[in-house]
């Protein structure tokens, strides 16, 4: 199917995702503002450019939110970034994935693990299609995933 | 396994709370809503590089902890280090030649960090590298040994802050009290980095407009803002609307009033094709130079160059040329990109000298349906003195960075020569004079890398004076210190709207030495203010005389400490920090000259004084 450039349309397709996304995010960036912020710039880059097709739009805005939100951790580590409040959210999520499960598990991969892992497992993203999303080798995806299923059943961490 | 590990995450990752649907969608559809404030130009951020850091142990954040360094004298000089941010390494030393890798030892005795979320500062003299871990729970900043990479101890700050800069000596820190949200113009503090002492508060500018970009001093005694035109970003029609620089005195706290960056704005462009347009900003680039005495802009088009001078905050606007163009034959094709653009980025850099500037631009193509390809339309080294172009070349490779190596001979560029899905990054170095490429290297696919060359030891014999602190018991002394040595006629050379003014709008010269009132300070301004005056009915005259030399008294009283008038204006003259201030109560018998320790009420002279 293809979109049209009807901004509701859009929107509607937006919310429909927006539940699994931002929690992938969540989960991926460990950081609830980020996540939130970059999943409403990849909305406003879709009101400029939508995806071609709808078969997918959890994963077109994974992966644009991912890229959107590499520029804007950029921007805080320059600590240059927007102004705004200071987010309790945050830390009630950090509790919530310290204690569930897969959040131990995921803290202990890399940022880029965890986003192939979490798009694999959560969004049910298939290895062609992260490979297309993230712009890396289908072997990379497997071998990706192979490794961090090794490194969460060992309960390691890749610090060492 | 992986069904089960399916359920496993769905079932626990849904846990996770959604924010209200209201939030969801921004409140601003448009693209320029969630631009930032300000893209990271290269020039300052040579030594402010995205790098994993590691929590060098949780537990010792009581104080400062000195540890031994060993084999000094690692880094100092030509050493160039890249910087691979996801493994989490630390830099690694390359030839800064033929830059290949000259040893696999990290320059950071640190370990991976968890998150990617650090920040690096170096000082200005490579002795002090502060890396800054953004890590859940807490900021913890650590400190290393810049010639080591030897981990010297912990940056505890007395208050929460975000950490901006060093001073060139590394002994330093400035930061805003609060954290990363915080605006650049709010309440800022400098630290003692051995101690994390508050050393000074800088209070907050007040109300200046969004700042664009916030050059500091190298000894951190002045923060210089770069005011985008308020508003830009909100309204979604084509614009341009000029920048101005105020300059705050992070000693006195004192703010200037805006100077004017002639032929400086900011704009905004449509873009995009018929059924996709997108609003563009684009912005101009800022450089300060490695001494803290120039200030460069550049212009968005890249033709017109303002550099100011901050000892006197004079400044010159220059029409950037060049004898011969090697762009000027790409230019369509540079015209007929930018239509897909959505993003345009100049970069600006002093070279270490501060003669040149090296520029590049890099226009930004998003395609969602397609990996975003960056392509750079040219690279120019500028003459600061004539704006001049005495170097450029193109490169259709989009620049992640760049650095120009410490002795000024090399640029070192880190490029993507080919795009996802099999990116290619390359590590490339330019002789600084004249652009043309010298060596390249392949690079793992990292999307951060970024170059830190190492400061040459020459760079810490910098004139870098630590700030001193206010001088309370005599607040007009700096005045004091210029007015009492008042030079003759013309005298003082003011300045307005960052350009030099004459004498006949505004003079201060000492008094005539014949008639022995060379004590005394005369101050006369065309009438009414900003006019030149071509006789004394078209001036006025104020008369600082500390010492009584002069016969006939001016109305009033000289006084040498004074509260300036809740209602008096800056009449937008400057020396240096100093300005001019009349107050519409008493302007017909006052001036007030406002300094950064103090102000003086000079009083008016009717009929003028003159020496017979």
């Amino acid at each position: 199917v293809i979109i049209d450039h009807d901004p509701l349309d859009w929107e509607r397709l937006y919310r429909q995702a927006y539940p699994s996304v931002y929690r992938a995010l969540v989960a991926t960036l460990l950081d609830a503002d980020l996540a939130a912020d970059a999943l409403q710039d990849a909305f406003v880059a879709g009101i400029d450019r939508p995806p071609l097709h709808d078969a997918n739009v959890a994963g077109w805005l994974f992966r644009v939110a991912m890229r959107k939100a590499g520029r804007t951790r950029r921007r805080r580590m320059l600590a240059l970034g927007p102004t705004g409040a200071v987010s309790l959210e945050r830390d009630q999520i950090a509790a919530l994935l310290d204690r569930l499960s897969v959040g131990q598990l995921l803290q202990m991969l890399t940022p880029r693990q965890r986003s192939i892992v979490v798009a694999y497992f959560y969004l049910d993203q298939t290895q062609e299609q992260i490979a297309e999303l993230l712009g890396i080798r289908r072997g990379t995806v497997a071998a990706t995933i192979s490794q961090a299923l090794a490194r969460m059943r060992k309960g390691e961490g890749h610090v060492r | 396994m992986s069904d089960d590990l399916r359920d496993l995450f769905k079932k626990e990752l849904d846990q996770i709370p959604l924010r209200p649907p209201g939030t969801w969608v921004p409140a601003a559809r448009h693209r320029s809503a969630a631009r930032p404030t300000w893209r990271f130009p290269v020039t300052i951020g040579g030594a402010a590089i995205v790098l994993i850091a590691a929590l060098v142990g949780g537990s010792q954040l009581a104080s400062f902890r000195e540890r031994t360094a060993a084999a000094p004298g690692v880094v100092a000089g030509r050493a160039l280090y890249l910087s691979p941010s996801f493994n989490g390494s630390g830099w690694i030393q390359i030839d800064p030649d033929n830059l290949k890798d000259l040893s696999s030892k990290p320059l950071l005795d640190i370990a991976p960090s968890l998150t990617n979320s650090s920040a690096t500062l170096v000082s200005q003299d490579g002795s002090t590298i502060l890396v800054s871990d953004y890590s859940p729970g807490g900021v913890q900043y650590s400190i290393y040994d810049g010639r080591t990479g030897r981990p010297r101890g912990y940056f505890v700050p007395e208050v929460p802050m975000a950490l901006d800069s060093l001073s060139a000596d590394g002994r330093l820190a400035l930061g805003r009290i609060g954290d990363y949200r915080t605006p650049m113009t709010a309440e800022k503090v400098i630290l003692s980095l051995a101690d994390g002492h508050v050393v000074r508060r800088v209070p907050p500018t007040g109300e200046i407009g969004p700042v664009q970009a916030r050059p500091v001093a190298p000894d951190l005694s002045a923060l210089y803002y770069v005011v985008t035109p308020s508003g830009i970003l909100d309204i979604a029609v084509p614009r341009s609307l000029p920048y101005s620089l105020y300059v705050q005195s992070t000693i006195t706290g004192a703010m200037s009033g805006p100077i004017a960056l002639p032929g400086i704005a900011a704009a905004t462009v449509v873009t995009g094709t018929v059924t996709t347009t997108a609003m563009l900003d684009v912005r101009p680039a800022i450089a300060i130079s490695s001494d803290g005495t120039r200030l460069a802009a550049l212009s968005t088009d890249g033709r017109t160059l303002v550099i100011v001078d901050t000892r006197t905050l004079v400044v010159t606007e220059l029409a950037v040329h060049r004898k011969t163009s090697l762009l000027d034959l790409l230019r369509p094709l540079v015209a007929e990109a930018k239509t897909l653009n959505d993003e345009e980025r100049v970069s600006l850099a002093f070279t270490p000298d501060g003669q040149s500037l090296i520029s590049f631009i890099t226009s930004t193509h998003y395609n969602e349906q397609l990996p975003p390809t960056l392509t750079t339309r040219g690279i120019e080294r500028i003459e600061v003195a004539t704006a001049l172009i005495t170097a450029e070349a193109f490169a259709a490779d989009g620049v992640y960075g760049l650095t120009i190596s410490p002795d000024g001979r090399s640029v070192y560029l880190i490029v993507r020569a080919k795009e996802p899905p099999t990116p290619v990054y390359l590590l490339r170095r330019l002789d600084a004079q004249t652009l043309e490429l010298k060596a390249e290297r392949g690079l793992p696919d990292y999307a951060e890398l970024e170059v830190l060359a190492a400061p040459d030891p020459a760079a810490a014999r910098l004139p870098v004076a630590l700030p001193t602190a206010p001088r309370r018991s005599a607040p007009g002394a700096a005045l004091g210190a210029i007015f009492d040595s008042t030079p003759d006629y013309p005298g003082y050379p003011w300045i307005r709207d960052g350009r030099p003014v004459k004498p006949e709008e505004l003079g201060t010269s000492a008094g005539p030495a014949h008639c022995g009132w060379q004590s005394a300070t005369f101050l006369t301004i065309g009438w009414p203010v900003g006019t030149l005056s071509t006789s004394s009915a078209e001036s006025r005259q104020y008369i600082r005389d500390p010492r009584g030399v002069i016969p006939n008294r001016p109305r009033g009283r000289l006084d040498l400490n004074v509260t300036v008038p809740s209602d008096a204006r800056p009449t937008g003259y400057m020396y240096g920090a100093n300005q001019i201030y009349l107050s519409p109560s008493d302007q017909d018998d006052a001036i007030y000259v406002v300094g950064p320790t103090g102000a003086e009420r000079w009083p008016r002279s009717v009929p003028m004084s003159l020496c017979q």
